[in-house]
């Protein structure tokens, strides 16, 4: 049942690099850029947070 | 000779490096980390970089370092992998998908090194070197940096300052990961792996890939970051072309976090509390080892009990032994490389990988986390301990107040709630199940071993799931990071806490921590709190696959 994972991976591979294949994959590419930018931005102000609450412990 | 002859020997030879160069290396990194003196180059990035070597700073100006600069590090290397196509020795690789870059650069500036991509086929040369390589050698120095500042909080008394985190990094970086990087590098390519900037060669079966391999893969294991330059990782032939490239990739992953122990010993005063600590991750780690071993050599399925052994997935270079070997050191430190594929181990053994890493990564953990996080478990059990002989419970002459212990329990109570919340969670999706290799406990196991890897910071992979997805790379990151940067920020506050205090004198009634006791109420502790937090979802995967 187990497959190869090396085959798996290989094939999986194959999705990545389509960003700027077409306008609006590239587009679509910007709009992911900047999602993933807010998630980061979230997630360290979580961390800041957490820093200013230990803080007041 | 077989299998369990050679893997005793393996076995024997490794305990022996490690305790050959547990005390040089230990002493060497205490006079690193407490020296006055600066390097000429140490001096230069000082002055390039506007650092004030001399200013020491309190803990959550350390701990502002720390996030501030792991900030800028994933920023950077996701615009490296986003602009591959602009960079030199790209061979034609284009830019990265968003969430590979996304998920790839809170992995490496973790020293998780989790990859959801095929190196050879995603990254060029460049970000590989430049981007990658250069963050296993700085995410692991962060690492050290905060286990030394855990120290320091032990050591000091009345003070608000825990010290300046970037001249422990440029130290960590400089004085030690490097100089040990380059020597190992060198023996490694002697002993056949390889190292080219070339793309690769041109076979009559095909073109078969090389890459700059050697330098890689001595930061990867000594750095306990895992993240191979094959996929195939440490079972790739150029990564680890042959026995004694294992025995050596197995020690210098361990190398560095057994040696802390003799770091911590002598920076406090009393080495004596450092064997303690390396005793209880050694014994640990040796269970475990045996635990695998046995399970791997006693498999329970109709093809691998007509083999004699469970052979699939495994490198017959290195047979049971070396992987069962291999599959323990890398899951119990932080490291995460593999020698064989975890999902296609027993399920006894597999669960072996799995709980290791749900110990928390302290047998003996990764480079610096190793230390700090079995530190905080000490604190946990003198609490315990504390609580049930009914006085205040003290460690190393500090007092273990409020404040101490909600620390250290926040510290604790991080990674759980990340690999349980995350698993959960991705387990309600329907289409989680689509991307599984396996249904029933194997696949429930695929699934926890998957956020179990991103929450301890650990990287290995079960395989067998198809983790491409948006939300995959964005809830593996968001586990990594919480998993990474929770602990440490808790774990500074906990330093600067201690170091606030004043020695406490060691009296008739205090617990000894030096002894067997306090080495088995630590094991115990250590086993216990995996055991409450674990037990139902190891219950429904490698449990339930043993016992089928």
């Amino acid at each position: 049942m187990r497959t190869s994972v090396v085959s798996r991976a290989r094939q999986r591979s194959a999705r990545t690099g389509e960003c700027g294949r077409t306008l609006s994959v590239k587009g679509r590419c910007e709009v992911t850029d900047l999602l993933y930018a807010a998630l980061l931005i979230a997630i360290f102000a979580v961390l800041a947070l957490t820093l200013r609450g230990l803080e007041k412990l | 000779m077989s299998d369990l002859t050679a893997g005793l020997i393996q076995a024997g030879l490794l305990l022996v490096a490690l305790a050959v160069v547990h005390k040089p290396l230990g002493d060497y990194m205490a006079r690193v980390f407490t020296t006055e003196k600066h390097l000429a180059v140490e001096r230069g990035l000082y002055r390039l970089f506007r650092v004030k070597p001399e200013s020491e700073r309190r803990w959550p100006t350390y701990a502002m370092g720390v996030l501030g600069f792991s900030f800028v590090s994933i920023v950077l290397l996701y615009l490296l992998q986003r602009l591959q196509s602009l960079l030199p020795l790209n061979f034609g690789r284009g830019a990265v998908d968003p969430g590979i870059a996304f998920n790839t650069a809170i992995s490496f500036v973790t020293n998780t090194n989790w990859q959801s991509y095929v190196p050879e086929s995603v990254m060029g040369h460049t970000v590989q070197m430049a981007g990658l390589t250069v963050q296993n050698f700085l995410s692991a120095a962060v690492g050290l940096s905060v286990a030394i500042a855990l120290v320091r909080g032990f050591v000091r008394r009345q003070t608000d300052r825990l010290g300046n985190f970037w001249v422990d990094l440029t130290r960590g970086t400089i004085r030690i990961l490097l100089p040990m990087s380059v020597v190992f590098a060198i023996v490694l390519i002697a002993l056949g792996v390889t190292q080219s900037l070339k793309s690769g060669v041109d076979t009559t079966s095909g073109t078969i890939d090389l890459a700059p391999t050697a330098s890689q893969e001595a930061i990867k294991e000594l750095g306990t970051n895992g993240g191979g330059i094959f996929n195939a990782n440490s079972a790739h032939p150029f990564e680890n072309p042959n026995v004694w490239t294992n025995l050596i990739e197995i020690f210098l992953l361990l190398v560095i976090p057994v040696s802390l122990t003799r770091t911590f010993g002598t920076m406090v005063g009393n080495r004596k509390q450092g064997y303690v600590l390396v005793s209880v991750m050694g014994g640990i780690w040796a269970a475990m080892l045996a635990i695998a071993w046995w399970a791997e050599t006693h498999p329970n399925g109709p093809a691998a009990l007509l083999a004699g052994a469970a052979l699939e997935g495994k490198e017959q270079r290195f047979g049971l032994s070396g992987s069962a070997l291999f599959a323990t050191s890398t899951t119990g430190t932080s490291t995460g490389a593999v020698n064989a594929m975890h999902d296609s181990f027993t399920g006894l053994g597999g669960g072996v990988p799995l709980l290791n890493m749900l110990f928390g990564e302290v047998t003996p953990g990764g480079v610096g986390t190793g230390l700090y996080g079995i530190l905080v478990v000490a604190i946990i059990a003198m609490f315990l301990a504390g609580l049930m002989v009914g006085r205040t419970p003290e460690y190393l002459g500090k007092k273990l107040g409020k404040r101490e212990v909600t620390a250290a329990a926040i510290s604790i109570l991080a990674m759980p709630t990340v690999v349980l919340l995350g698993a959960g969670a991705a387990l309600l999706l329907p289409d989680t199940t689509s991307a599984l290799a396996n249904d029933g406990s194997h696949g429930l196991s695929e699934v926890l071993y998957a956020y179990a890897s991103a929450g301890n910071n650990n990287g290995s992979a079960f395989a067998g799931i198809t983790v491409t997805s948006n939300w995959f790379q964005a809830t593996l990151g968001i586990a990594m990071a919480i998993g990474r940067f929770v602990p440490i920020l808790a774990t500074l506050c906990l330093a600067g806490s201690l170091a606030a205090q004043k020695k406490v004198p060691h009296t008739a009634g205090t617990l000894p921590t030096t002894g067997p006791l306090f080495g088995s109420l630590l094991a115990g502790t250590i086993v216990l709190v995996a055991a409450l937090t674990f037990i139902p979802a190891l219950a429904l995967g490698p449990i339930a696959e043993a016992l089928a």
